[in-house]
């Protein structure tokens, strides 16, 4: 484990200086994950306040600041992109690579992962900071749901992240995988959150957003961050489904690696 | 433009399984913004102004572009 450690420490490194090649780039991905909050806020304040409440699915306009505040930091913590990278890899023949070195490539796509998050930091950081005194969001949250909320946004990272994998494993057999990576983001915009408060959604909806995970990757950790959530009873079984969601990404890891690996023919390289 | 458009087919067609789920998808797509059309208007009245029938052209515009570009350009110029 500590080899494992020290080797993922050097390729994070790496992963690191790899990034800061494509500067250009770092800001054009921050913006996008800037944008896609901001007009939804603008939407559901516009939309808040042509109704007499001034509110709109329950939250005011400065509880909707929170909240698209809270998705925009969240999107960006948990985002993982494997199911469009791997298709890539199998098509060019890096996979073959991959496999040949002592550590799963699941360790280089975690690092590269890490990386892309970190240098972002430097320029979304700031932004951030804007957005606060622009949209003037409601924080309703008490320092323990700060502190869920974190372990949440953790979990909802693991999450995410082993589920793109194990859905990226897909790649193995069909060689390209884009659309399955659409059908995935849409579906974790969607039912996940990000576009709306699940509480907009009509009630047939959200019966069918509950039987997936995407809610735990997003509106999960954003609705205790902003203080929404406060039902103990709640929270505690939102905290079990997410970590049940999370063994069975692992579960299905292990499955589905093994068997991908075993099916695995070079395309090109 | 006939090229790209055969060019864009060819090169989509070539990958059957994801051909197959990306027109599920563009299905999808469509389902999803008139459904989020739906989810905003269920919730409130209008837009800054802009009441249902606005927001569907918007969409209906929107996609028409969209298609046109992926159809075209999009897989063509990806080559």
């Amino acid at each position: 484990m500590r080899h494992l450690f020290r080797a993922f420490g050097v390729i994070l490194k790496t992963e690191i200086n790899v990034m800061l090649q494509y500067r250009g780039e770092i800001v054009l991905w921050s913006v996008w994950g800037l944008v896609n909050p901001l007009v939804l806020y603008a939407i559901f304040k516009a939309g808040a306040q042509s109704n007499a409440d001034g509110k709109m699915a329950g939250l005011t306009v400065p509880q909707i600041a929170a909240y698209y505040f809270m998705i925009m930091i969240v999107g960006h913590v948990v985002a993982a992109w494997d199911t469009h990278d791997m298709g890539f890899y199998i098509r060019t023949g890096r996979m073959s690579g991959m496999l040949l070195k002592p550590m799963l490539p699941l360790w280089k796509s975690l690092a590269g992962n890490l990386a892309y998050k970190i240098c972002t930091l430097v320029f979304v950081g700031p932004m951030w900071i804007l957005v606060v005194f622009l949209i003037h969001p409601q924080f309703d949250c008490k320092p323990w749901q700060v502190a869920l909320g974190l372990v949440a946004l953790v979990m909802a990272f693991a999450l995410n992240y082993c589920l793109t994998y194990v859905i990226a494993l897909v790649a193995f057999w069909t060689t390209k995988l884009d659309a399955v990576g659409e059908l995935y983001f849409g579906l974790s915009m969607f039912i996940g959150g990000r576009f709306y408060p699940l509480d907009a959604l009509p009630h047939w909806l959200r019966i069918f957003a509950d039987c997936l995970p995407f809610q735990y990757m997003a509106y999960f950790p954003a609705e205790l961050f902003t203080g929404h959530m406060t039902d103990p009873a709640l929270i505690v079984r939102a905290f079990v489904t997410q970590a049940a969601w999370i063994v069975g990404a692992l579960i299905s890891f292990r499955i589905f690696w093994s068997a991908a690996v075993k099916h695995y023919s070079a395309v090109s390289g | 433009m006939s090229l790209f458009v055969k060019v864009s087919v060819l090169n989509v067609a070539a990958y059957r399984f994801d051909m197959l789920i990306r027109i599920f998808v563009s299905l999808m797509h469509l389902v999803a913004d008139l459904l989020g059309v739906y989810v905003i208007f269920s919730n409130t009245k209008a837009v800054a102004n802009w009441r249902v029938e606005h927001m569907v052209i918007l969409v209906g515009v929107f996609r028409i572009v969209a298609g046109g570009i992926r159809i075209i350009i999009q897989h063509a110029a990806a080559l």
